[in-house]
Parts: C-alpha cells; sequence; structure tokens
C-alpha cells in the first residue's frame, strides 16, 4: 500500500533530507507500479530517475506540489505511455500474483495445482484488461487509492476512474466464474 | 469452496491481506466450522499479490545518480545538449586543424626548420594494457611479474626491487607501472609510502628526486598510506579529480573509462581533493566518500570497508548469494565458472579470503557452505551438496 507523506513531515527538514525522505518512502512502490504496467525493468529505472530529477530541478519549493504521492505517480505514468508511442511493441506486463506450490502434506498437492491455475489465469486476465483498465485496479487494489487520486494520476475524471476499476473488476469476475466451472469438472 | 474461489472479492480480500472491515471477516467469525471456506482460505495462502522490487545497491545507485546530476538536466535534455556541444565542438577542432596545418606549413617554408619529435610520454589512459604486470621506463617495457601479485619496492638510491629481484631500470626516472586484469601490486616509495594498486590500474610515477618526487598519476584505483611530510604534499593525480594529502591512508579511484565510477574515500587523516573541471577543492573527513560523476560530486560519510575490501585481498559478503560470491572469484581470478540452480537460494555474510590459488579459497568457502565444486576442464563447476 503506498504511504503518503504530507508536507508537514517535511518541514524544518533540508532540501537533501526531504528528497531523501520523499525517495526511501515511494521509490519501492514506483518501480513496483512501473514494471507492472509492463515497461521494462531498466526503462522504469531511467524513468523514476528522470521523475525525481525533475521535482529536484523544476520544484525546488516542494509546497508547489498539491499532492506528492499523485504528482510522481502521474510523472512516471506519463513516461510509460509516452514511451509506449514510440515503441509500442515493449509491452511485457509482469505477474500480478505470484503462487507457492510446494506441498507441506500430501492431500494438499491439488490445493496447490488449484492455487497455480488460479495465479495463471489471474495474470492472463490482468494482461488483458485496457491499459487504463489495468493502472486503475492496480491502483485500487494493491496501493488501496481513493478514486480521487486514480483520477488524477491517471489524468481523467473521478467518474472515469471509477469506470475504469468497474470494467476491470468486471473482467476479472467474468473469468473467476470460469473458473469456477472449471474447478467443478 | 469452489463458490469462494469462484467469487473475485472473496479472492482479492484474500489478497488483500483479508481486512477485518470486509464483510468476509464478519463471516469467518460467524461460521468457523465452514470447511469449505477453510479450504478455500488455505488454497488462497498460497497466492500473492507480486511486488517486483529493486535491489538494495540499485536503489543507492538510482539515488546518488539523480544526486550527482541534479542541475544538469534529464537524460533526454542532457543528450540533446551533448548533441549541440558535440557538433559545435568538431567545427572549432576542424577549423583548429586546418589553421594549424597552414601555420605550420607557412613557418617551414619561410624558415626551413624541421620539427623535432615530441617526446613527451603518451598520457596514461592511452597507454596500452599489457596481459603481465609491466613496468615501463624509458620507452622500455619490461614484464615484471607473473604472480598475482607484484611488489615492487624503490630505494632511496634510486634502485627499484620487484618480488625480492633489483630490476634494470631506475626510480630516478619516473616510470610507469600497468596491472592488468586479475593482478594486483604494491608499491613502496623512497620516502616509505605505500600504493596498493588494483587491477585494471596505471600509475605514473614521478622521479624519486627533485621537486616532483611526491606525486604520482593514476588511472584505476589505488589505496594509498602516505608518509607523514606537512612540507611536502603528496599529489594523487587522477583523470579528472586530484588528492592532495600531508600524510594519511585513503583510497582512490578515478579511471579513464567512462563505466567506472570515481571517488576518494579517507580511511584516516585529511584529504583535500581538487576538481579541476569544476574548479573546485574539497576537504573530507576520515570515512567520508567523495563521488564525482558528469562534473558534480557528492560527499557522504560510508562503510568503508567495502570500498578497500580488494586490498586487503578479500571480498565482503554481506548475505549475498553464492552465485554473486563466485561471479566475484570468477573475476578475481579470471576464470570461467557455472553454478546449479540450486546454488543461488544459499546465502552466506563475512569477510573470504582470496588466497593466490583458488583452490585454497575454494576450501574455505566449502568448509563454511554447502556446496562443493568441481573442474570441469578450466570451468569451474559448483552446485549445493
Amino acid at each position: 500500500m503506498a504511504k503518503k507523506i504530507l508536507h508537514s513531515q517535511l518541514e524544518g527538514k533540508s532540501a537533501n533530507e526531504s528528497f531523501g525522505l520523499l525517495y526511501n518512502t515511494y521509490i519501492d512502490d514506483l518501480y513496483a507500479f512501473g514494471v507492472s504496467m509492463g515497461a521494462n525493468h531498466t526503462f522504469v529505472k531511467d524513468a523514476i530517475h528522470d521523475v525525481f530529477l525533475a521535482m529536484l530541478t523544476k520544484k525546488r519549493d516542494l509546497s508547489q506540489i498539491r499532492d506528492i504521492e499523485s504528482y510522481l505517480f502521474r510523472s512516471l505514468n506519463n513516461r510509460i505511455i509516452d514511451s509506449w508511442r514510440t515503441q509500442p511493441n515493449e509491452v511485457n506486463v509482469e505477474a500480478l500474483v505470484t503462487v507457492s506450490v510446494e506441498p507441506t502434506q500430501a492431500e494438499h498437492i491439488d490445493e496447490a495445482y488449484i492455487a497455480t491455475q488460479m495465479a495463471s489465469h489471474l495474470n492472463q486476465v490482468m494482461q488483458k484488461l485496457t491499459y487504463n483498465q489495468r493502472s486503475a485496479v492496480y491502483l485500487r487494489i494493491m496501493c488501496d487509492m481513493k478514486y480521487s487520486k486514480i483520477a488524477a494520476i491517471l489524468n481523467c475524471t473521478e467518474h472515469a476512474a471509477r469506470k475504469f476499476v468497474s470494467k476491470g473488476l468486471a473482467n476479472l469476475r467474468k473469468y473467476q466464474s470460469e473458473l469456477g466451472k472449471w474447478i467443478k469438472n | 469452496m469452489i463458490k469462494y474461489l469462484a467469487n473475485i472479492d472473496f479472492v482479492l480480500w484474500s489478497l488483500r491481506g483479508r481486512p477485518s472491515s470486509s464483510k468476509w471477516s464478519k463471516y469467518a467469525d460467524k461460521h468457523p466450522e465452514d470447511e469449505q471456506f477453510i479450504r478455500a482460505l488455505s488454497v488462497m495462502s498460497r497466492l500473492s499479490f507480486n511486488k517486483p522490487e529493486m535491489k538494495e545497491d540499485e536503489k543507492r545507485g538510482l539515488y546518488n545518480s539523480i544526486i550527482a546530476q541534479n542541475g544538469i538536466g534529464s537524460k533526454t535534455t542532457r543528450k540533446r545538449v551533448i548533441s549541440i556541444v558535440s557538433r559545435v565542438a568538431a567545427v572549432v577542432v576542424c577549423a583548429l586543424f586546418v589553421g594549424s596545418a597552414v601555420w605550420f606549413g607557412l613557418r617551414s617554408y619561410d624558415h626551413n626548420k624541421t620539427e623535432v619529435a615530441d617526446v613527451r610520454p603518451l598520457p596514461l589512459s592511452s597507454v596500452e594494457m599489457p596481459e603481465q604486470v609491466t613496468i615501463i621506463s624509458d620507452n622500455t617495457a619490461i614484464a615484471i611479474s607473473t604472480t598475482l601479485m607484484a611488489r615492487v619496492e624503490c630505494s632511496s638510491t634510486g634502485e627499484i626491487v620487484v618480488n625480492g629481484e633489483q630490476m634494470a631500470v631506475n626510480s630516478s626516472e619516473s616510470f610507469d607501472l600497468l596491472v592488468p586484469k586479475t593482478f594486483r601490486a604494491t608499491v613502496t616509495l623512497a620516502d616509505n609510502t605505500k600504493i596498493w594498486l588494483n587491477e585494471n590500474t596505471k600509475i605514473r610515477i614521478s622521479s624519486q628526486s627533485g621537486t616532483s618526487a611526491r606525486s604520482v598519476e593514476i588511472d584505476g584505483e589505488g589505496f594509498f598510506k602516505v608518509t607523514h611530510n606537512p612540507d611536502d604534499p603528496f599529489v594523487v593525480s587522477g583523470q579528472e579529480i586530484a588528492a592532495v594529502v600531508k600524510g594519511t591512508t585513503f583510497d582512490i579511484c578515478s579511471s579513464s573509462n567512462p563505466n567506472l565510477r570515481q571517488y576518494v574515500v579517507l580511511i584516516d587523516g585529511c584529504v583535500d581533493v581538487d576538481m579541476p573541471t569544476i574548479g573546485e577543492r574539497v576537504t573530507l573527513a576520515p570515512k567520508q566518500v567523495l563521488n564525482y560523476n558528469n562534473n558534480s560530486y557528492m560527499t557522504t560519510t560510508a562503510d568503508v570497508s567495502s570500498y578497500i575490501g580488494w586490498r586487503e585481498e578479500s571480498i565482503v559478503i554481506n548475505n549475498n548469494s553464492i552465485v554473486e560470491v563466485i561471479a566475484s572469484l570468477s573475476d578475481y581470478y579470471g576464470i570461467e565458472a557455472s553454478c546449479a540452480n540450486r546454488v543461488s537460494k544459499i546465502c552466506c555474510s563475512g569477510r573470504l579470503v582470496l588466497f593466490d590459488d583458488i583452490n585454497k579459497t575454494l576450501e574455505v568457502l566449502t568448509s563454511i557452505t554447502p556446496i562443493r565444486y568441481e573442474w570441469r576442464g578450466k570451468t569451474l563447476y559448483v552446485e549445493s551438496n
């Protein structure tokens, strides 16, 4: 879940200390978001580099940024979208769900098999979502963000953000009922 | 079980760590006897959200890079600036070349003068790295060591002794010492200053007599233990940084190879670091590190042992996997190595002493970790016990 840094937490700190705090707070979430959206690891690292550098050079006064978390995610998201305009083929969505399959007891082998199939299908369905649906579902479920914040990051209205999440979940729901039939068989 | 697993809300509730505010938590409290629900939870306990993470050193490197480049601009802006600057530079170089050709042509035509060959030595970065540790003096190259460690001593009378043997070169002239990959060297100067040289390092040691007796030029990494002399500072010139000291212990890495970082690490005493390109001088305190990159620098306090581990003929392992340790040994000894998949799960910490004989080092490693090794031709193969 993404953490929130308030301006009050940065008061009284030097520019370097503030930057260090912001960097340490958000680096993991930004990296996970970038990679989970399908950008390659090297590109995400370069993009995060540029996002923080731009914040340092252009926004020396952090109070100019109303919501730092939205600002960082939105900057990274814009860079990822820009990169796909020039290199549309480089999309490799990272698995949303991982599974541990080592059986602890003999009767749990079935469970491990079902869990593996569920993870595989969930990841496939996530890949089939549109970019906006995937990022909205990710920010809502993984980062527990409010719709207003998701709207700010995806540069859309709050209504549109709700629609992206509900359509994404509808797709997941549809798949899940199919998986239910498969398990019965 | 199926009705629960087929319900996406149940699946997401479970993946999100089962928050207590959800209706599913209340259901679990009310129906502890529901075996299907418990089995569904058991299946879900095997699933978790994937969160890709950067390694700690990658995060640190990225942070340092951002700080170092603050003020220079983003990568895209920089590329544009570099492109414009290189075009302007190309035009200036062409103009200078044509201008100087015309100038020298006219001079030789008018005065019938012959040009004297430039006898100055090549810049250190242009000297080609040999395959063995080599001394170049007076344009003569002498391979001096086939062992992994070369010990060079300069006496006050001008003699140079390598691994106990006296050489046919004299330290009253300046000389270059070239240490290629997988080798190391130590140099003791006439004033008893001691220098440890890492692999892939070139050093130009000025004449051990006269006014420049306490100055060296380095392209690579060296650890210096400088004899105290407050009246005569010792100067170590790197590619873009220089260290001026009067008696101290420090490590400097300054290479013409753009892939290597440039830094100065102070162990004790005091060192002034000159950065002539940006016209700045910084005084370091013990345990401080100055990183220099793209015309900017940053000083931090750091664990110096990770910087100077190479000098002590050992490597510092900090919860690294055996695969990473074997990769370091492969680099150090210049051998090919491969590891079985299961080895990557084994981690260890500590300081591993690097003997001249790799088998001795591997015996130490196998005695403290559950691995074994064998040689398949010239390739080292490592697997778990």
